[in-house]
């Protein structure tokens, strides 16, 4: 296929190393853009400090989310074109794939050496000349075309292979972040021991995802080294799916654990308080364990009243640990604490909790609250990932490193001799290239023509 | 702690061995380079002695992990880095000079790490978060990475001084500069190769650690801007002299960013901080 003029500039442009210098310098300023100004929520810092007018034109810029912005998703969309481009031209100079007899045409505009061997001809000089560089390179073809007789050699297919690898791995490992980017999420979720959740929660919206199966978290637990320091933070998770089957698994840090194409990684614990009451109504007593924002049920409570756990204070007031309860009723909110000193604060204050209604805990008539104690209990931060895209990105890493391994301990070279017939001998025109630089000639070739001209090449 | 003794050590060995090389490069004198070439194999062998007794020491204390988890072992590892390269260069025709650049520099280094208050060379135990093989691997590569820069860099400046001998006739005693621009290519090429595995190593680890082997956490993303810069030195065509010097100009400017990648970016927020 012939391309036309301004198709040839176009892709001379498109495979250009300029072109590709020019882009990585883009890509590494975006990037420090990106690392300079704080990013997405964290660029709420900023306000106050700079002007609303700068904030204004930052904010227009997309520079505070640079890495999702419109001019860094074309930035690397032009790197992609640009590695497709080269990928082709280089595609098409992988002898592997090129195969053939034919000598590839001679470089434009590259240095050529040209000499004359007197009383001699060009078919045994060329003779003589693919022997000697057989011996030097791998594969020598040997064409004749009416302009004279063409030698060519080369050696080092494994280079040019080795750079068709590494630029192949680029485009599969921005393949991978695209798919993961795209198919992928990214979640997180707090887990108290012995509670079980099938909702996550991710970074963006729609905020929530549910899960199509549920993690319950039967215990936290953390070792530790000789002087204090945690060895290893563990959750024994149990993942139950929907037709009932359950599986356990432990995920410590930097060991994940699977589930349905979902990893679970170890994130972060912590504690959070557990308050034991007793609800008393008359003679009968009820036992409760609740958390921040439970909700009571209690027996004999009318069908539209609901009572919240709204707070757990180790000490409010100075009057030891309590709970915040609140009552909702048709037309009605109360709100009073329940403290576990009760029976001391009443001794030494008697008219506290008639002059102060909140701090009655009979407030919700018939039934009086009473903290019994409050417990830390452990939660663990569970980050949940899917990512369809991450065998592409580990698979191109590992093909990067290959391609640049064999790259480095590998050379290309090439040598054109072209032999014509004149003025009674025979004209010979070389030229040597190593990679895409002109190179010294073998050492052998060099004496052949030197012994036969007495001219160095 | 006897490898501590050793690494107080090794400072004043590479010093010494800088003196005699720099002293047979000035009088002209194979023997003294001679003598401090040995001391400096000599050094490099007690220094790579000592990091295996420091390794070996940390499971002995049940803290069990390589010898690059804090400030101390990490300066440790990199001028150990460093002088393997000299080592490795430096005993090409062209290659002589670095000797006078990177054990004086490993040696002043050392000396900081020894002496220096504020850095703790006691072996911690790891917090669950570090205890990751992936995570040794990956240090262990971008300081290698890192010292192949810091190679190249030197090596860059030597060819840049070279390209003004016109104006000063000192810099007419360096090495040609083909030769320099050919050890510049492999210790960038060392570097580079150290560099990207210490990347993709990161990556995995990071994948075990954080659940994503990419988050764009300033350390992370200064690797890339470095990897970038060195991969457009590669880009260049380095058969003019224009090339040559843009490469020269590009492996310093990479440097500067490996140096930040380094150190300058502990200033912001990162997943790194225990670095």
């Amino acid at each position: 296929m012939k391309i036309s003029k301004p198709g040839q500039k176009l892709v001379s442009i498109a495979t250009s190393p300029t072109v590709a210098v020019l882009l990585f310098i883009l890509c590494s300023l975006a990037l420090v853009a990106g690392s300079i100004i704080p990013q997405r929520e964290m660029a709420e810092s900023l306000v106050g400090r700079l002007p609303p007018q700068v904030m204004a034109v930052l904010d227009t810029l997309q520079l505070f989310d640079v890495y999702r912005s419109v001019w860094f998703i074309v930035l690397v969309a032009l790197l992609v074109c640009n590695l497709i481009a080269c990928l082709s031209v280089r595609m098409a100079c992988l002898p592997i794939l090129h195969g053939g007899h034919r000598c590839p045409s001679l470089p434009q505009d590259e240095p050529t050496h040209t000499t004359t061997i007197r009383e001699t001809s060009s078919r045994r000089t060329a003779e003589d000349l693919a022997r000697i560089i057989g011996m030097h390179f791998h594969t020598v073809l040997h064409n004749d075309t009416a302009e004279g007789a063409i030698i060519f050699g080369r050696r080092g297919s494994l280079r040019l292979m080795s750079l068709f690898i590494i630029h192949v791995s680029i485009l599969v490992i921005i393949a991978g972040m695209a798919t993961g980017f795209l198919f992928g999420f990214r979640a997180y979720v707090e887990i108290p021991e012995g509670d079980s959740t099938d909702t996550v929660y991710l970074r963006e919206e729609p905020w929530e995802k549910a899960l199509s199966f549920t993690v319950t978290c039967n215990k936290f637990s953390i070792t530790q080294h000789p002087n204090g320091v945690p060895r290893m933070y563990l959750s024994h998770l149990v993942f139950a799916g929907k037709d009932g089957d359950a599986c356990e698994q432990t995920v410590m840090v930097n060991q994940p654990v699977s589930y349905e194409n979902i990893r679970f990684y170890q994130s972060n614990h912590g504690t959070i308080p557990e308050a034991r009451i007793t609800v008393t109504e008359g003679d009968r007593e009820h036992f409760f364990t609740v958390r921040e924002g439970s909700t009571l049920r209690l027996p004999g409570m009318k069908p539209d009243h609901e009572v919240h756990i709204l707070a757990i204070e180790s000490n409010l007031m100075n009057l030891g640990p309590a709970i915040e309860i609140g009552v909702e009723m048709p037309g009605e909110k109360l709100r009073f604490y329940a403290f576990q000193n009760i029976d001391a604060i009443r001794e030494a204050i008697s008219s506290l909790i008639t002059e102060v209604p909140r701090l009655n805990p009979a407030r919700f008539e018939p039934f009086l609250f009473r903290l019994r104690n409050i417990e830390e209990r452990f939660y663990t931060g569970l980050t949940l990932d899917y990512d369809p895209g991450l065998p592409l990105v580990f698979t191109g890493g590992l093909l990067f490193l290959v391609g640049v391994i064999l790259a480095s301990f590998s050379t290309f070279e090439r040598i054109w001799i072209i032999l014509r017939d004149a003025d009674g001998g025979c004209r010979i025109t070389v030229m040597s290239l190593r990679g895409a630089t002109p190179a010294p000639l073998a050492p052998s070739v060099e004496q052949y023509l030197t012994e036969r001209t007495g001219n160095r090449t | 702690m006897m490898h501590v003794l050793i690494l107080d050590i090794v400072p004043v060995i590479y010093l010494g061995a800088f003196l005699f090389i720099f002293s047979g490069m000035a009088v002209k004198s194979a023997f003294l380079t001679k003598i401090g070439t040995k001391a400096a194999v000599a050094g490099f062998l007690f220094h790579t002695t000592a990091l295996v007794m420091r390794w070996f020491e940390s499971y002995q204390i049940g803290a069990g992990h390589a010898p690059i988890s804090s400030l101390y072992e990490f300066l440790i590892v990199f001028f150990w880095a460093l002088v393997l390269y000299d080592l490795l260069f430096g005993h090409m025709r062209a290659g002589k000079l670095l000797h006078c650049i990177s054990l004086p520099t490993a040696a002043l280094g050392l000396f900081v790490a020894s002496l220096s208050d504020s850095i703790d060379r006691v072996i911690q135990p790891l917090p669950p978060e570090l205890q990751n093989t992936w995570l040794s691997l990956h240090g262990t590569c971008c300081l290698l990475g890192y010292a192949g820069f810091a190679t190249a860099a030197a090596f860059a400046c030597l060819f840049l001084l070279k390209k003004r001998e016109d104006d000063l006739s000192i810099f007419s005693a360096l090495p040609e500069t083909h030769e320099l621009m050919s050890l510049l290519t492999r210790s960038m090429v060392a570097g580079y190769i150290f560099f990207s595995a210490g990347i993709a190593l990161g990556a995995i680890a990071a994948h075990f650690a954080w659940g994503t082997y990419w988050n764009w956490d300033p350390k992370q993303t200064w690797a890339l801007v470095t990897w970038f810069i060195y991969t457009a030195a590669f880009h260049l065509h380095t058969d003019t002299r224009r090339g040559q010097s843009a490469m020269a100009y590009l492996t310093i400017a990479g440097f500067v960013a490996a140096l930040f990648t380094y150190v300058g970016v502990d200033s912001m927020p990162s997943l790194h901080h225990y670095f």
